[in-house]
């Protein structure tokens, strides 16, 4: 008889597995290690030991640079001197036995001086010299790098670059250890966003170099973060030199940290400035690989949350906990720390106040949504207002008010440009407060048709705008209600080599507004940023208090079909959005704090993109026929047959429809009305133009208008409508044949607006209810005057129009289902990531920073992509590998992470759920991870075990 | 298995022809000797899945012999190859409780539960040479020693306190310690250690008068089992997985961390005793009684028995404090001993199955 061995899983199995149910105590890890081995220092070299050191000077690259190699502790103590390499900053040199050295630690300085140069790695340029060119340094420049002695007749590599100088800094404050000099370099490391744990062994890489081989992601970042360096010491008006040596002193006096501005910095460089200085580095660099730009885009969604951040405070990073430790101490703290990321911040984050504070700010969100829309809007109008007067200004510079919508803009000539303000001003319930300066740059000097100097229409639409150069406006305003308060502070719109001058062919050809011509239209590089404050008025209500960059980079209209049209002179309008729109770049960033109540959230998200065609908001599909059959209130169109002018039916997208109608609305100068047979035409309030609220989000909205057998389109009438169906815009069902150069016949109206020039069109209701646009005078020349018509229910006519007008300017209709060119392709980098404090963590350092970064690609209207995960906190720092979008959390996909240590963790999960993995640093495994009877078990070499959740 | 019933059929029938055997007669045998009893939960539950069929409260030990020896008795001497398997379990109150209440239905009631549970299961194959000794006339004492070879080593014990409060998470700690062949708790690889043993029993057998008889069992009076390079781990459950040190950092500990090794181990089987009276009435009619031990299992067993011919009776059992019912039975050679506390073997806290048959020469 033999019994089964379920006898042990009957009882003590049972009796452990119901204990760690019934707790739900997630396991894992051993203590959190804080590091708590001795380390003491290695063995002292023996007497009159002889060693090499080789590596490279890079501050950009040294050349000609004085190497010194001193005993670290005793620094007239020079072991031997040497000089960098002319060529690439490399240096070898040797200790020899004579030096009768045994300390336990040198000191590798490499100095300025005499014929050194440094390649210089700052995008702005060094003075004269360009990026990538060499500069001369002086004996004030000094870089340093501490190591410990490599053992008799050993020989170690040690770059030495701005980072090991800051890391051999905040070592020398205290007494010099193997530890003390790990937690240094951990220091500087977790600062910078590096996962190196010895910065001396860093790969150098001269980012100046095209063909730089920047593999080593941490170097690549590493090298950009010194370019970043300079360019913050140049900010801040010192010398290399002084500058590096400010700075080192700076981070010693603060144990590692640096200012995030540079207004309380004693070197006056902050440490935003750096990180926008390294991502500067980074779009200056000519390497041109992928992994570049996802480093790039690393940068600047780092750059944009350290400019986001309070100046006034110190960052916050701390050394690994476990730096210097012993391997096997480390792979217990790595996995100590996975249960505490696990454990601590998976219960802040599903804890009562994170859900409750999570609540909040949905809940607030929902209403500030609404609220905060509108106060933009009214800025948007606002600044469309100061637009106005801008061009009346440009008319008569003798201006010195302008008022539209009710705003007055006061107009001045200042320093800078033209001040524009609207002081106190009110639109749709805002109280409004504009200010503008729009800069004197911005010339149509190419043709000198028109004369209008400076044009801003540039900054709102592309209708007007003419001429090249560079131009800015500064804004700042706020527009604020009973509900919320919106702000701008410090915005800056810039655009520079904006090349508008094929507009100015139709000012020098007088061109009929009816011709159509194809050319390339390059909007230059478009740069827009502002400091936002959005505050809900009521108490502890949700603010956001952030900043907002985006960048366009040789914004461009290949092959653009402009119709144009002349009014008085000036180019009526330019349809420039049929041409492919092609950007080399793009980047936007939004980061600032989110906060409710006593708590908050630190967002940052950052978007690049690049590619040879972008066409996301290209007009999806058009219709052009000249024959049609209606079979229950489906439309067939032939395409083929028919000659003349057509009837286009378009499916515009919203964003498409608000532009062109911003277009016309912008046209609109009279407040005469024309009221055809039946309807009542009732303008609209205040505003200028006439329009419906287009409140169906299910259906596209079908814009007529005729085009003429040339192709070219009329641009005097236009119609955007939703109907019931398709058909029903047809006489009637059943119908078929020639679409005539005729007006159709509109049924089962839902809603629109109509527009025509100077009452071409009208429109009427039939007896039968039918809604019907008429053309009077097509294809006439007219004197430019456009009418706008709000469609109103009018008594009596129920049946023809059966909604009611609304005053606001919501006519943003619907998204249509074509959203993206099939043919589209772009190539983008995402980075985002959020900071909360973690109350609980650490009482020091309680902050948790989540990451997600990686590229994606559009491509035949399938998205690839991958993502990398970092998670940082008191000192750790954890980042998975890229994962792919389709396996980003199929953990079949074996998964590695890796920490500040070096510790790398490749796991995966079975078919079965069991997990399996093995936790290695520099190819030697410290622990296994099994799941036996489901208990997820790390099992260390020295047979201890802890188990995961 | 038609080999055995073969060979179980030719044994029965010859033995019938023999009729009892002598004392003096060498024969050769075999036996199966089985006897499971669990004051808590039924036997099958307790080596398969445990969903609270049979439960009883009060409980606090189980254990379960299983053997099957086959071998020669020639004269006083006896000689035997032996393969059993043991199990010895003690546990308190509320680990049973607890361990119900969880398997069952989930819903544990809260509380504090103060958790102990000591396990230890061995099977070995062995060769066993007894030796039986007449004292006097009527009074006979047999010594056995048994040296084995052991495997499926688990011996350990979990302990600690568990509190259920409410909705809140379980608080507590949970030590285990377990010495182990295959880790039945988190699934570990291991060599599995082979052990090396013996044990003793005594038999001693008293013809008070010629209608009363005792007996007296002492199996595994001695014993002991070593296992070279056994695998033991020794582990922390906690509920108290955070603190805050002195710096203010949160310190995780997991909730389940230990440390494994292989050591030297030397265990033993839990002694068994038996003392067992018997008085013939007559000829026909006899009775008996017998009190069992094991650990801190008492067992009390009354019985009587009907000899309907020479060698050949049918008997009837009723243990007390398990409360099962059995029959037995011999003919010549051949004899059966069964015994349940309850006509569902899926819910049998007790189960007795011996039987054994012999060929005479």
């Amino acid at each position: 008889m033999t019994l089964p061995s379920r006898l042990k899983t009957g009882t003590a199995l049972a009796a452990m597995t119901i204990f760690l149910g019934l707790s739900a105590c997630g396991g894992g890890g051993g203590s959190s290690a804080g590091g708590g081995n001795i380390v003491t220092p290695p063995p002292p070299a023996p007497t009159g030991s002889t060693f090499g050191l080789n590596g490279a000077a890079v501050k950009g690259l040294i050349k000609n640079g004085v190497v010194s190699v001193q005993d670290a502790a005793d620094a007239t103590n020079v072991l031997v001197t040497g000089t960098t390499s002319a060529t690439d900053g490399s240096f070898s040199v040797t200790i020899p036995a004579s030096a009768n050295f045994d300390g336990p630690f040198v000191k590798v300085i490499v100095t300025g001086g005499a014929g050194a140069t440094s390649v210089c790695d700052a995008a702005a340029g060094c003075g004269a010299v360009s990026f990538g060119d060499d500069f001369a340094i002086d004996s004030s420049v000094s870089l340093s790098a501490i190591i410990p002695t490599p053992a008799n007749n050993g020989s170690r590599l040690v770059n030495v670059t701005p980072l090991t100088h800051f890391a051999s800094e905040i070592a020398a404050a205290a007494p010099l250890t193997t530890e003390s000099l790990s937690q240094a370099q951990s220091k500087v490391s977790n600062l910078f966003g590096l996962m190196a744990t010895d910065l001396t062994e860093l790969p150098a890489i001269n980012v100046a170099n095209g063909a730089a081989d920047i593999t080593n992601a941490d170097a690549f970042r590493a090298a950009l973060i010194s370019g970043g360096i300079l360019s913050g010491i140049q900010d801040s008006g010192s010398d290399l030199g002084a500058g590096l040596t400010a700075l080192a002193a700076e981070i010693r006096a603060n144990d590692g940290q640096l200012f995030f501005g540079s207004g309380q910095s004693g070197s006056g460089v902050g440490f935003d400035s750096i990180l926008e200085g390294a991502s500067e580095v980074a779009d200056a660099s000519p390497i041109s690989t992928a992994s570049k730009s996802l480093i790039e885009a690393q940068l600047t969604a780092d750059a944009l949350s350290a400019a986001s951040a309070d100046d006034t405070r110190l960052t916050g990073s701390t050394e690994s906990p476990t730096a210097g430790a012993a391997a096997l101490v480390q792979a217990k703290a790595f996995v100590s720390d996975l249960q505490l990321i696990h454990t601590a911040i998976d219960d802040a984050v599903d804890g009562p106040d994170f859900e409750a504070f999570s609540d909040r700010v949905n809940t607030a969100s929902e209403l500030i949504s609404v609220d905060a829309e509108t106060a933009f809007q009214a800025i948007f109008n606002g600044l469309e207002v100061m637009n106005a007067a801008f061009n009346a200004y440009s008319d008569d510079n003798t201006l010195t008010t302008f008022s539209d919508q009710g705003l007055t803009v006061s107009i001045a000539s200042g320093a800078d440009g033209v001040d524009l303000a609207i002081a106190n001003g009110t639109l749709d319930s805002f109280a409004l407060n504009l200010t503008a300066t729009v800069a004197n740059s911005l010339v149509s000097d190419e043709t000198g048709s028109s004369g209008q100097g400076v044009d801003t229409q540039v900054f709102f639409s592309l209708d007007e705008a003419t001429g090249s150069g560079d131009a800015s406006v500064k804004f700042s305003g706020s527009a604020e209600d009973s509900n919320v308060a919106v702000t701008f502070n410090d915005g800056v719109i810039s655009l520079a080599n904006v090349n508008l001058v094929v507009l100015d062919e139709f000012y020098a050809n007088n061109y009929d507004r009816t011709e159509s011509v194809s050319r390339d239209v390059n909007i230059g590089e478009f740069d827009l940023s502002a400091d936002i404050d959005i505050i809900q008025k009521i108490t502890d209500g949700l603010s956001f208090n952030g900043i907002f960059s985006t960048r366009l980079l040789n914004a461009n209209f290949n092959d653009a079909q402009i119709d144009t049209g002349t009014y008085f002179g000036r180019v009526l309008e330019a349809d420039v959005t049929s041409g492919a729109f092609g950007l080399e770049a793009t980047d936007i960033g939004l980061s600032g704090k989110l906060s409710e109540g006593g708590q908050s959230v630190d967002l940052t998200f950052s978007l690049g993109i690049s590619g040879d065609k972008l066409s996301l908001a290209e007009s999806p599909e058009t219709f052009t026929y000249a024959e049609y059959t209606v079979t229950d209130n489906v439309l067939t169109l032939d395409v083929t047959g028919g000659s003349g002018t057509k009837i286009e039916h378009s499916f515009v997208s919203a964003e498409e429809a608000a532009m062109r109608l911003e277009a016309i609305a912008a046209q609109l100068e009279t407040t005469s009305f024309v009221t055809p047979t039946g309807v009542t035409l009732v303008r609209t309030g205040d505003t200028n133009h006439a329009v419906l609220l287009i409140d169906d989000t299910t259906a596209p909205v079908l814009e007529y208008k005729v085009v003429r057998a040339t192709g070219s389109t009329q641009s005097d009438i236009t119609l955007w409508f939703q109907a019931a169906n398709v058909g029903s815009i047809f006489p009637g069902d059943g119908v078929s044949g020639y679409v005539p150069d005729a007006q159709p016949k509109i049924t089962d109206y839902v809603n629109g607006i109509f527009a025509s020039l100077n009452g071409n069109a009208s429109i009427g209701c039939e007896g039968d209810g039918r809604l019907v646009l008429y053309r009077q005078t097509p294809y006439a020349e007219q004197g430019g005057v456009w009418t706008g018509y709000e469609l109103n229910q009018s008594a009596g006519e129920a049946a023809c129009l059966t909604l009611t007008g609304n005053q606001s300017r919501n006519y943003f209709s619907v998204p249509t289902t074509q959203t993206t060119d099939p043919d589209a392709a772009a190539n983008a980098i995402f980075a985002a990531s959020l900071r909360q404090d973690i109350a609980g963590v650490d009482a020091d350092d309680k902050e948790v920073e989540f990451k997600a970064f990686g590229p994606a690609a559009l491509a035949g209207g399938d998205v690839t992509g991958s993502l990398t995960f970092e998670l940082s906190f008191a000192g750790r720092r954890f980042r998975t590998n890229a994962r792919d979008f389709n396996i980003v959390d199929d953990l079949t996909q074996p998964i590695e992470i890796s920490n500040q240590d070096g510790f790398t963790l490749t796991a995966s999960q079975a078919a079965d759920g069991t997990l399996s993995g093995t936790l290695s640093k520099d190819g030697t495994a410290y622990a296994t991870l099994t799941d036996g009877n489901g208990i997820p078990l790390f099992t260390f070499t020295d047979d201890s075990f802890v188990s995961v959740r | 298995m038609r080999k055995f019933y073969l060979w179980f059929g030719t044994v029965f029938i010859f033995a019938q022809c023999r009729g009892v055997p002598s004392a003096s007669a060498t024969e050769i045998y075999t036996e199966i000797d089985s006897e499971a009893y669990s004051e808590s939960f039924s036997v099958k539950e307790l080596v398969s899945e445990i969903k609270g069929a049979g439960y009883a409260s009060g409980g606090e030990a189980a254990f379960l012999h299983a053997q099957f020896s086959a071998g020669a008795r020639m004269g006083n001497w006896d000689l035997a190859v032996v393969t059993r398997y043991d199990a010895a379990l003690d546990y308190s109150e509320a680990t049973a409780r607890l361990i119900l209440a969880s398997s069952a239905d989930g819903d544990v009631p809260d509380g504090i539960y103060n958790l102990a549970l000591d396990v230890q299961t061995v099977s070995a194959t062995g060769l066993r040479v007894g030796y039986r000794y007449a004292v006097s006339e009527g009074l006979s004492v047999k010594a056995s020693l048994t040296g084995f070879q052991a495997q499926n080593l688990l011996d350990g014990r979990i302990s600690g306190q568990l509190e259920l409060s409410g909705s809140a998470d379980a608080q507590g700690d949970l030590l285990l310690d377990y010495y182990y062949g295959n880790d039945p708790v988190f699934g570990q690889d291991a060599d599995a250690p082979d052990g090396y043993g013996y044990a003793v029993d005594i038999a001693v057998n008293w013809q008070a008068t010629p209608a009363l008889s005792f007996a007296l069992n002492l199996d595994d009076i001695v014993s002991d089992i070593r296992w070279d390079a056994a695998p033991r781990t020794v582990a922390d459950a906690t509920s108290g997985i955070s603190r805050t040190d002195e710096d203010g950092l949160l310190i995780i500990r997991p909730a389940l961390s230990g440390q494994n090794s292989t050591e030297t181990l030397s265990n033993s089987y839990m002694t068994r005793t038996a003392v067992q009276a018997d008085y013939s009435l007559n000829n026909t009619w006899s009775l008996h009684q017998s009190v069992f031990n094991a650990k801190d299992i008492w067992l009390s067993r009354s019985g009587v028995d009907y000899s309907f011919a020479t060698g050949a009776k049918l008997g009837a059992t009723y243990d007390w404090i398990a409360r099962a019912v059995g029959v037995s039975g011999q003919y010549g050679a051949f004899r059966f001993d069964i015994a349940t506390d309850a006509a569902d073997l899926s819910k049998a806290r007790y189960l007795r199955a011996q039987a054994a048959v012999a060929i005479i020469f």
